[in-house]
């Protein structure tokens, strides 16, 4: 642990030694979890609707298990969607009044993320899937452990600013995909700079280990987390190593796996296991399904906490409205942040499973989360200070954590 | 790794700027840097313009990249 920042004082007697994240791709809470059934959460209903074009699309099933073309999502995309066909955020002024109406229009006329819908297609973003036909290892873990149905996007915006305030609580301004001039600019800091450090900085070498689904095609085995300053391409393990590693005394007390993302150079994203709008759901159900089985088995069981996360919701309706977030005040210079954006208000909602022996059996959590939460879970049980005011300000999980370690929990999910 | 060779109808696209994809590309030039040296990476680097080259440098360099990282794996 890196002394030097460990000024906080660590969770007392906590049970949860290690802290697993799984984070895919690109959904909605509504869209995967809307119509699970399972009793308590708040979710979208065919009373949820957008209108284009003179049609009203009410929330509905049948979501197909590969999107026709990939729904956009960037940050105009994201203002759009939020608060209606046309609506452009301006610098300086306050995020525009949110009513969720506009994510059948953007799928229409957004030009993002590639090809437009056909007209046929484009109510398909306010479809929900089956889960429990469609994704049915997360569906067991969603009702054996805790489903969140608070949880958001950290900035209404892409993957990578999203991804990179899981790991850092800030995305260092940047609220776009990044540029080639960018990404020249972050080499001369041999990574992706947070002014406050990422928490991978905070935990030290040796306090956290980095793991990517070897699964699926080699272009998708490109793990986005060796952007940052500080990690390498090398420091990432294939995830064939993983139950291995967890048998042979594993110490790291924070474990970060990434999924293949499948075909990237095409935009297919095939055959990966991100559950990429494009590609399905099947591939990251089975890799959810070989974690929790490989934690499930392992000596470390009793002593884990493993959350399943989506980076942000790909275009897909959903019907909760991100309320006002804390921007992370980290000093981060103004040169990546291309709309002005104030990072004051919460991306979409997204589904989060919590999964260890000691949270409660089928539990609905409603607690207002962000992809903070994880660095703030981390911080608040190994002693380390925040790294943003994002994260000094963020719930974490360890309310979710009992008294009891059950006994009832599944051996093995999936097939 | 076994090349995919098969032609792909977007092959001859320029890999769009401001994407996953770039970004993507730049974690493995940052690798390659780490193998290689600044210089001769962002030589190879600058014949990446279309989506068939953005194949053709992930294919070529994978390899490089993965035998790395078991090395080091083994080093630890």
């Amino acid at each position: 642990m890196n002394a030097a920042v460990a000024t906080a004082s660590p969770q007392a007697l906590s049970p949860i030694q290690h802290v697993f994240v799984l984070m895919l791709e690109n959904r909605s809470f509504d869209h995967l979890f809307a119509l699970s059934g399972i009793p308590g959460i708040a979710a979208a209903t065919a009373d949820h609707a957008n209108t284009y074009g003179n049609a009203r699309y009410s929330f509905c099933g049948g979501a197909p298990a590969q999107m026709p073309t990939d729904p956009g999502h960037e940050f105009a995309d994201v203002v759009e969607q939020l608060c209606g066909a046309g609506v452009q955020y301006r610098a300086g002024e306050p995020y525009p009044p949110i009513d969720n109406s506009g994510f059948v229009a953007n799928y229409a006329t957004t030009g993002s993320e590639g090809a437009r819908p056909s007209a046929a297609d484009v109510g398909k973003v306010m479809h929900g899937v089956d889960i429990r036909t469609q994704a049915p290892a997360l569906f067991e873990l969603a009702s054996e452990f805790v489903l969140c149905d608070g949880w958001h996007a950290s900035m209404p915006g892409p993957t990578w600013p999203n991804r990179y305030f899981l790991h850092g609580a800030s995305s260092a301004g940047l609220e776009h995909s990044p540029t080639k001039a960018e990404m020249g600019e972050w080499e001369t800091t041999n990574g992706f700079p947070y002014p406050k450090g990422s928490i991978f900085d905070a935990l030290g070498k040796g306090n956290y280990r980095l793991y990517q689904d070897e699964a699926g095609p080699p272009l998708g085995h490109v793990p986005q987390v060796a952007s940052l300053k500080g990690i390498e391409f090398f420091d990432v393990d294939d995830l064939a190593h993983f139950e291995s590693d967890l048998a042979a005394r594993y110490t790291a007390r924070y474990t970060f796996i990434e999924p293949c993302y499948g075909d990237i150079v095409h935009d297919t994203y095939e055959g990966g296991s991100s559950q990429h709008p494009m590609d399905g759901l099947a591939g990251g159900d089975r890799l959810a399904a070989r974690i929790y089985n490989a934690i499930r088995n392992s000596p470390l069981w009793d002593k884990s906490l493993f959350v399943i996360l989506y980076d942000e919701h790909g275009g897909f309706y959903d019907s909760a409205k991100p309320g006002a977030a804390i921007a992370p005040n980290d000093g981060a210079p103004a040169m990546l942040n291309a709309s002005g954006f104030a990072f004051d208000v919460y991306g979409v909602r997204v589904p989060a499973i919590v999964v260890s022996p000691w949270v409660a059996r089928g539990h609905v959590d409603h607690t207002v989360y962000d992809h903070s939460s994880i660095p703030a879970t981390i911080e608040r049980l190994f002693g380390l200070a925040p790294l943003t005011e994002r994260d000094r300000n963020a719930n974490d999980l360890l309310p979710l954590v009992t008294t009891t370690c059950r006994n009832d929990c599944p051996q093995r999910i999936g097939s | 790794m076994t090349p995919s060779s098969l032609p792909h109808p977007r092959d001859d696209e320029h890999v769009p700027d401001g994407s996953s994809l770039m970004g993507f590309l730049h974690v493995l030039r940052k690798g390659h840097i780490a193998l290689v040296g600044r210089e001769a990476a962002h030589r190879r680097f600058e014949q990446v313009h279309t989506r068939a080259h953005a194949r053709q440098y992930i294919e070529e360099l994978m390899p490089q990249l993965m035998h790395e990282r078991n090395r080091r794996r083994h080093a630890r």
